[in-house]
């Protein structure tokens, strides 16, 4: 168990740490990965789309750009980093809310993204079971992880701050959330950084 | 909040539907007041116009 999967403590983590995260998030969260989150959400204007943990709104002014804020919704659990994302984007629809317990009800977005979240939750699978039910038949869900490092003294280093999911791990999640036509890519900042994250997708049946 | 996430929102704990209880109202926004699920009965506060949605115990 890492020092930031309690949620408890993630919180109290963020509340601090928030006065510096813009600086440091986009060495591991580039342009193009979040380009890419977005991509493979499949989503047009119009449509109704669900963040989960918002954190500053890095995704979510992704999410924006191309769909307008009226029709986005963003739940995070930590207020701090929830006041950014609200003085950048007043009209999107933001909730603070637990990404195990949506409150939500069912079949109501036409996607739901998550991009750097997963790895705060005790139970995963059932973030991901949340995130497929309040989406609609044919939607998408979308999840960013952090991946498991390949290098052994690295993976023991980052294990011991949070949970690093396995690409396997994350596809047997999707499956066992009952989600269709499952891709993922492996992705990075840096050409030497290539496979830092993982981003998944599949299709609410 | 907007009146209209009514219809989306419902109780993290049961997913029953809500009572909304407006105690300040902007031009389009609901800035205080609160959420009630008509099944287990839990409140949810709205604060500086943000439902607080967590269940109780991660509040």
């Amino acid at each position: 168990m890492g020092i930031l999967e309690n949620k408890k403590r993630a919180r109290n983590f963020y509340r601090y740490f928030s006065k510096i995260y813009d600086g440091i998030n986009p060495i591991f969260y580039s342009d193009e990965m979040r380009e890419l989150v977005v991509d493979m959400a499949e989503v047009d204007s119009g449509c109704k789309v669900i963040e989960i943990g918002c954190g500053t709104g890095f995704t979510t002014g992704e999410i924006v750009s191309r769909l307008g804020e009226e029709t986005v919704t963003a739940v995070d659990l930590t207020p701090e980093q929830m006041a950014k994302a609200i003085a950048r984007f007043p009209s999107v629809n933001f909730i603070r809310g637990d990404a195990e317990n949506l409150p939500f009800k069912s079949d109501t977005f036409d996607a739901a993204i998550s991009a750097g979240s997963i790895e705060y939750w005790p139970n995963p699978l059932r973030g991901i079971e949340e995130m497929t039910r309040v989406t609609k038949s044919g939607g998408k869900v979308v999840i960013l992880a952090p991946r498991k490092p390949d290098n052994f003294a690295v993976r023991k280093f980052a294990e011991s701050i949070m949970l690093f999911p396995s690409t396997q791990q994350c596809v047997a999640w999707f499956v066992k959330a009952g989600l269709n036509d499952i891709r993922y890519v492996e992705k990075g900042p840096y050409f030497f950084w290539n496979k830092l994250v993982v981003i998944i997708s599949g299709k609410v049946p | 909040m907007k009146r209209s996430l009514l219809d989306i929102l419902a109780c993290p704990i049961c997913k029953g539907d809500l009572d909304l209880i407006v105690e300040e109202e902007g031009d389009e926004e609901i800035l205080a007041g609160k959420l009630i699920c008509k099944k287990c009965s839990v409140e949810y506060l709205i604060e500086e116009g943000i439902p607080n949605m967590l269940p109780p115990e991660l509040r």
